[in-house]
C-alpha cells in the first residue's frame, strides 16, 4: 500500500527478479553522469575546478552544486540548469530493464501507467498551512497523507482541523513523534487518547478482538504502535519529496518529545480524541 | 507443499511489527519462525547461532541499521536470502542500496500480508528445488 521504487513493483507483479534490479542498476550507475561531469562535458567547468570541488566534497556533506557555487566556480542558474539536465537524461531503471532485455518497451509503457494509478495515493493536493510553516513542503505532504493513511491502515476517519502557532499540545496520554533531517526538517508529533491509540497501534500490530483488549492498558505497545504508523506517514512523505528531488533522513520514533515552538492541529477522528503537532527542524 | 518449512528469522525495532508478521507467519504454512531481533547487530548474531532460510528485517533501527546487517550477513553468511522492510521503501536511494547490497525484495510498511505469503511461497519452491537437485 505505501510509495514504492518502481523496482519493487516490478517484482512484487512478478515482472523481473531481484538479479535483473541489479544488473539495471549497475547500468544507471555506469551511465548517469555526476554534475561534475556534466560540467565539465559543457565546458562550464574545467577538470581542474571540478577535481577540486570533488576534493572539498570529501571532507564535507554538501551537493557538488551547491559547493561549486560557495566555491564561486558555478552561479545558481548554472547549476540549476545542469540538474534539470541530469533529470532529463536521467536513465531510469524501467528504460535500463528494456535496455537489457528484461522488458518489452510496450509492456513498460503499460506498467508505468499501472504503476502511477497504484500510487495516486501520494499525488499531493494543495493544503492549507499557517503563516510561519507555508514553505514547508514536507508539512503540506503530512497533512495530505495523514487521513489517507489513517483511513486506510486503521478505518479511522479523520477532519484535520486548521493549523495554529502553539507552545504545547494537550495532554492526551500517547504522546509520539519521528524526526525527519535533511533538505527539509520537521518533528512530527501524534498524540492520542488511549481509545485512538488502541485502534491505530492494533491495525498496525495485525492484532485481533482479544489481544486488542490485552493491549489496552499497555501503553509502551501503544506508542510503539502509534510510532510504527508515523514511521510510515513520514516514510511515504519522504518518498513523495525524494520524487521532486529533497532528500531527507528518518530517526526512529521517540516518545514524549518536548512540544514548543511547533504548530497544532485539531484532528476530528471518528474514534477517541487526537492531535497532530508539526514543529519545524 | 510437503517437505521442510521455510526458517524465518524476523528483526525489527517495532514490537507490533513483530507482532504482526509473527501473526502472519504463525498463518502461513511455507514458513517456521525460528527467532526475532531488535537491531542489526542482534540480527547478525542470531542469524550466526541459527542460520535461517531468510531474514526478514527492517531498514531503520537503532543501534546498526538494516542496510549496515546486510552488508555484514553478505559478507558472513552469503546463502542466507534477505527481504527488507522499509516505511521509507518508496525513497529510492534506500531501496536501490538494499537491491545492491543484494536483498531479495523491499517490502513496503506496513506489510501487505499477501505480498508476503506469495514471497514466502516462492522462496519455499526455490528451497525445496534447491535440496532436490
Amino acid at each position: 500500500m505505501g510509495i514504492k521504487f518502481f523496482g519493487q513493483f516490478l517484482i512484487e507483479n512478478g515482472v523481473v527478479d531481484s538479479d535483473q534490479i541489479r544488473a539495471a542498476l549497475k547500468l544507471m550507475e555506469e551511465e548517469n553522469r555526476s554534475l561534475g561531469t556534466l560540467a565539465e562535458a559543457g565546458g562550464i567547468l574545467t577538470a581542474e575546478e571540478a577535481a577540486k570541488v570533488n576534493a572539498q566534497q570529501r571532507t564535507c556533506d554538501v551537493p557538488f552544486g551547491e559547493l561549486a557555487v560557495e566555491m564561486g566556480l558555478l552561479s545558481e542558474e548554472q547549476v540549476e540548469y545542469l540538474l534539470g539536465f541530469q533529470e532529463q537524461t536521467r536513465l531510469r531503471i524501467g528504460q535500463a530493464l528494456v535496455r537489457q532485455g528484461a522488458l518489452a518497451n510496450d509492456r513498460l509503457l503499460e506498467l508505468l501507467v499501472q504503476f502511477e494509478n497504484e500510487q495516486a495515493l501520494f499525488r499531493i493536493g494543495n493544503v492549507d498551512l499557517p503563516e510561519g510553516l507555508e514553505s514547508n513542503l514536507l508539512a503540506a505532504t503530512v497533512l495530505d497523507l495523514l487521513p489517507k493513511l489513517l483511513v486506510r491502515v486503521a478505518s479511522i476517519g479523520v477532519r484535520v482541523g486548521k493549523g495554529q502557532a502553539a507552545a504545547d499540545a494537550p495532554d492526551l496520554p500517547v504522546r509520539t513523534a519521528v524526526a525527519v533531517t535533511g533538505d527539509v526538517g520537521l518533528l512530527i508529533c501524534l498524540l492520542g487518547n488511549e481509545e485512538f491509540s488502541l485502534q491505530l497501534a492494533g491495525a498496525t500490530a495485525g492484532l485481533d478482538e482479544s489481544r486488542l483488549e490485552a493491549a489496552r492498558q499497555n501503553v509502551a505497545l501503544l506508542t510503539d504502535g502509534v510510532g510504527e504508523f508515523l514511521n510510515v506517514l513520514a516514510g511515504n512523505a519522504m518518498g513523495v519529496l525524494e520524487r521532486k528531488q529533497i532528500t531527507t533522513e528518518l530517526a526512529p520514533p521517540q516518545c514524549d518529545p518536548e512540544l514548543d515552538s511547533g504548530y497544532l492541529f485539531d484532528l476530528a477522528v471518528s474514534v477517541g480524541k487526537a492531535a497532530l503537532y508539526l514543529k519545524p527542524l | 507443499m510437503s517437505g521442510k518449512k521455510l526458517s524465518v528469522l524476523l528483526v525489527d525495532d517495532s514490537r507490533t511489527v513483530l507482532l504482526h508478521l509473527e501473526k502472519a507467519i504463525a498463518a502461513s504454512e511455507e514458513a517456521d519462525l525460528v527467532g526475532t531481533a531488535r537491531n542489526g547487530a542482534e540480527a547478525i548474531q542470531k542469524a550466526s547461532e541459527l542460520n535461517p532460510d531468510l531474514v526478514i528485517m527492517d531498514i531503520v533501527m537503532p543501534k546498526m541499521d538494516g542496510l549496515a546487517a546486510l552488508r555484514m550477513l553478505q559478507a558472513k553468511q552469503p546463502e542466507i536470502r534477505v527481504v527488507m522492510l522499509s516505511s521509507v521503501g518508496g525513497t529510492a536511494p534506500a531501496a536501490e542500496e538494499a537491491f545492491r547490497l543484494g536483498a531479495l525484495q523491499v517490502l513496503s510498511k506496513p506489510v501487505d500480508e499477501e505480498i508476503l505469503a506469495a514471497l514466502l511461497s516462492q522462496e519455499r519452491e526455490r528451497l525445496a528445488s534447491q535440496s532436490g537437485s
